[in-house]
């Protein structure tokens, strides 16, 4: 897929766990374990402001482009 | 929404309840005229008795000596309004049990059963909106049309074949309610096949 993301990172780095996050912003750990490991077809904008607000971070720092060659 | 959800549920436990009492109803009635069945076809030839009515033939098998017997009624487009001494009554009787009762019977019950698990889905699943309820509703909808175009026909040539062996036959062979009802699940079908779509579509954003 040509959208990576680098959740796990930007996780890392804030030294927070998924399971933390996924209770502050309200989504069930599957879902955002789904997001991490991208297993999901698409985010809602609700979703991404809500992790950018927990992460204090921008939508770039989650979603990288990498062109598939 | 919650609440509405959880309503929906009611309503849907409520359905399954009348499904399963009418698919126990469709077993034991399956049953019985199955015992019918196989009993009438033990009777001698002169047990049974055929009486014309306005639009059908009303058939009777007395089924012991002490008058206990069993009824059934036979439209003029299966048994076609002949002079009686020409209709074999026994094989008139046992083709009217088998290849109408049974089958119509057996159609209703798979009906039934399929209308169940697709209600089941609301429980077990997110929704109803999978590819599996679309291939249910696809497998009715082409099994009643299949019904509508030959159930009819099929009697017909039992009939011709085992009891009046004469060829009557009438445009009213095709049950076009049934054909009808089969075309309308068949468009419910290819509209679940989309929702499916879109339930997965939904499942798999976050």
């Amino acid at each position: 897929m040509a959208i990576i993301i680098r959740l796990d990172r930007i996780l890392a780095d804030k030294k927070m766990k998924l399971n933390d996050l996924a209770e502050a912003i309200d989504i069930s750990n599957v879902n955002l374990s789904n997001l991490k490991t991208g297993k999901v077809k698409a985010i809602r904008f609700s979703t991404l402001e809500a992790i950018c607000q927990e992460l204090n971070c921008q939508p770039g720092d989650i979603l990288e482009y990498l062109p598939d060659n | 929404m919650e609440q509405s959800l959880r309503s929906m549920q009611q309503t849907t436990n409520r359905v399954l309840q009348v499904l399963n009492f009418v698919l126990a109803g469709g077993c034991l009635f399956f049953l019985i005229v199955f015992v019918m069945l196989v009993w009438a076809s033990f009777l001698p030839g002169d047990s049974f008795s055929i009486e014309q009515g306005i639009e059908q033939w009303a058939l009777n098998a007395n089924l012991t000596e002490n008058g206990t017997s069993f009824f059934s009624t036979v439209s003029f487009r299966h048994l076609p309004s002949l002079p009686e001494h020409r209709i074999n009554v026994k094989a008139a009787f046992l083709v009217q049990l088998f290849f109408n009762l049974l089958i119509y019977l057996s159609l209703f019950i798979y009906a039934i059963y399929q209308l169940k698990q697709i209600l089941l889905t609301m429980y077990e699943e997110d929704g109803p909106f999978t590819m599996e309820n679309t291939i249910r509703l696809k497998r009715l909808g082409w099994l009643i049309v299949g019904y509508a175009l030959l159930s009819d026909l099929i009697v017909l040539l039992a009939m011709l074949v085992f009891s009046t062996h004469t060829f009557s036959i009438s445009y009213e062979v095709i049950n076009f309610t049934a054909l009808i009802i089969g075309a309308v699940l068949l468009i419910l079908a290819h509209v679940f096949q989309y929702g499916s779509f879109l339930q997965h579509e939904y499942d798999t954003t976050v």
